[in-house]
């Protein structure tokens, strides 16, 4: 039986309905006492950038939010590269992710990885 | 003692509608199958996934989904729609029943559900495998 499950973000954030699916699918699954890890690559690492106003410019949840109800305990990761390829630092970032690279990314994967869900 | 199954489960997680890709045909092809071979399987809708069990499809040239649809829940297949995404998309037609968890709709094919995002959670433990389709 499936006890962890690794949601992977691909996407980034508002402009499709990707990452509210990852991460609302998220909460559902600590709710229900599974271990719960995210990681972001690609356009998915912009969802973790700080400072999001999505509800007063748009008038859509924001995603930032999100990650403050997940973690702890979720693990949130970021993928070095493909925040290199975006011109995007670490304090760009909200506090609460750790950022890792592609070898660190695969282990998270091996370790976390029972069921993986990708968005 | 409550006797444990022997029967393996398989959960699919689908993420978009029917016809803008071949993902709902994909996903129908693998319960399909395992359903033949004797698994139990389950078909999580998410997203624009919500669409799939939608009464009254017509298709000019491509196989329509619903009848296929029908056809695997005749013979197995569990179908659970999720409440946010189809409350959205115009298919929730009343409060929750208290008894069962699930959400009112006429728009659906029956046997497929409308219900909360929990209910996948639950699917999650008790699968021996999860298959994401969509994007």
């Amino acid at each position: 039986m499936v006890n962890s499950i690794l949601i992977m973000i691909t996407k980034a954030p508002y402009g499709r309905e990707n990452v509210y699916g990852g991460l609302y699918t998220a909460i559902a699954c600590l709710e229900r006492k599974l271990s719960v890890t995210v990681v972001l690559v690609n356009d998915g690492v912009y969802s973790a950038m700080k400072g999001q106003a999505s509800y007063k410019t748009l008038g859509y949840p924001n995603i930032e939010d999100l990650f403050y109800a997940l973690f702890p305990p979720a693990k949130i990761f970021v993928d070095q590269s493909s925040m290199d390829e975006r011109g995007i630092q670490k304090e760009d970032l909200i506090e609460i992710v750790e950022v890792i690279d592609e070898e660190e990314l695969l282990n998270r994967i091996r370790e976390h990885g029972e069921a993986i869900i990708t968005y | 003692m409550k006797e444990m199954s022997t029967t393996k489960t398989l959960t699919i997680y689908l993420l978009t509608g029917p016809y803008t890709s071949q993902c709902t045909d994909i996903a129908l092809d693998i319960a399909e199958k395992a359903l033949n071979k004797g698994y139990k399987a389950n078909l999580f809708l998410y997203m624009d996934a919500v669409h799939v069990p939608k009464k009254g499809q017509k298709t000019l040239r491509f196989p329509k989904v619903e009848e296929r649809l029908r056809k695997l829940i005749s013979i197995g297949l569990r179908v659970k729609a999720c409440v946010r995404c189809a409350s959205a998309r115009g298919y929730v037609e009343g409060e929750q029943d208290k008894e069962t968890g699930t959400f009112p709709t006429t728009q659906y094919v029956n046997g497929a559900s409308i219900t909360s995002i929990y209910d996948f959670s639950d699917w999650i433990k008790e699968s021996d495998k999860v298959i994401t389709l969509g994007e």
